[in-house]
């Protein structure tokens, strides 16, 4: 009887630290995804068309998260995001990718530093670009 | 048969029915904790494993993004239908990542880096478009040359996508050919020294003897 007994707490016990366990990485993984959105995203680009070849940039430095471009009405086209540093050096480029933001085609680039945001226009004729970044 | 036993009959008949169906619709979410992996993009033969991860918190963001500024069309990322391509690549030791996207018609591929402070890059595209421009359509694969200067030491990390056919996959730099290296879809290859500058060239050979070849536009600063 005191076996079986025994048994059956240490079944329980290990139900409950299994339980725990489950809990502990939801938790982590909310704590991580609630950090990443500590940061809000905003759009350095203007809402209306631009010419091909036209870049955009934030304001300054911050410490961001992810920096994306694509073509925003219309279709797909070719856009390109980058960090640049402090020193005003290319820190990260994404290269001309096409794009389509409706379509959820974005060249992105994530990775947390201070840094200053970067897009382009790279197609050949005029369009809507949204360029998006965060900052704290 | 007398109605009453035609109607135990009939009743016996929904209640498996139901409990069949119930049956498989729970073994189908439980199955190593993830959804059911439906074919998403057949060509890409990854998909048709199961899934290898729940949610990875760097890709958190990932999934809103283009939604931010399109004001919600059906296209997020599927997390939950992740595929890790590869590990403890590079300098930044990232991990390759495929997932699903708007409604299995796209793909997301994704280079994180192993801490958050390690450079990433993700790209998402529908690859059976038939409105992509003739330099993308049927081009069985999708790289990405992504280029960091990182303490002071430039590089570009190529990686991406394949289809299941591509058999050989080559890169040329500056005119300089070596092998990319394919494994269950992805690819990946670490340059040391090469920029956003660099003349860039990837050709596949397909399993029928024919190649498709794209040209990274590095043409500027």
């Amino acid at each position: 009887m005191s076996i079986r007994s025994t048994g059956d707490h240490s079944v329980r016990r290990s139900r409950r630290g299994k339980r725990l366990a489950v809990g502990l990485v939801v938790l982590a993984a909310l704590i991580a995804v609630g950090a990443a959105y500590a940061y809000s995203a905003y759009r350095y680009s203007p809402t209306s068309q631009t010419q091909p070849g036209t870049s955009y940039q934030t304001g300054g430095w911050a410490n961001r998260v992810y920096n994306y471009a694509c073509r925003e009405v219309g279709g797909y086209g070719w856009a390109r995001a980058r960090y640049y540093n402090s020193s005003g050096n290319v820190v990260a480029d994404t290269n001309s990718q096409y794009t389509n933001c409706s379509d959820g085609a974005a060249a992105r680039l994530d990775g947390n530093g201070y840094y200053r945001s970067w897009c382009r226009h790279d197609g050949t004729v005029a369009w809507q670009m949204a360029c998006v970044t965060t900052q704290p | 048969m007398s109605a009453l036993r035609r109607r135990r009959a009939l009743f016996v008949l929904v209640v498996t029915a139901i409990a069949g169906t119930a049956a498989a619709v729970i073994a189908g979410v439980s199955d190593a904790g993830t959804k059911v992996v439906r074919p998403a993009v057949p060509e890409l033969g990854v998909f048709s494993e199961p899934a290898d991860t729940a949610v990875d918190p760097r890709l958190a963001g990932l999934a809103d993004s283009p939604r931010f500024v399109s004001g919600g069309k059906s296209g997020a990322a599927d997390l939950f239908r992740l595929h890790v391509l590869g590990r403890d690549l590079g300098a930044f030791s990232s991990t390759l990542v495929v997932l699903p996207y708007h409604e299995d018609r796209g793909v997301c591929y994704a280079l994180l880096g192993r801490t958050e402070t390690d450079p990433g890059m993700s790209y998402c595209y529908l690859p059976l478009d038939p409105q992509l421009p003739d330099e993308l359509k049927d081009q069985h694969f999708s790289g990405s040359w992504f280029y960091t200067n990182v303490d002071g030491v430039p590089r570009v990390q190529l990686f991406g996508v394949a289809f299941d056919d591509v058999n050989r996959l080559r890169l040329s730099v500056n005119g300089s050919w070596r092998e990319v290296p394919v494994s269950r879809n992805g690819f990946y290859l670490d340059l040391p020294g090469a920029s956003y500058k660099d003349s860039a060239r990837i050709e596949a050979t397909l399993a029928d003897g024919s190649k498709r070849v794209y040209d990274f536009p590095n043409t500027d600063d």
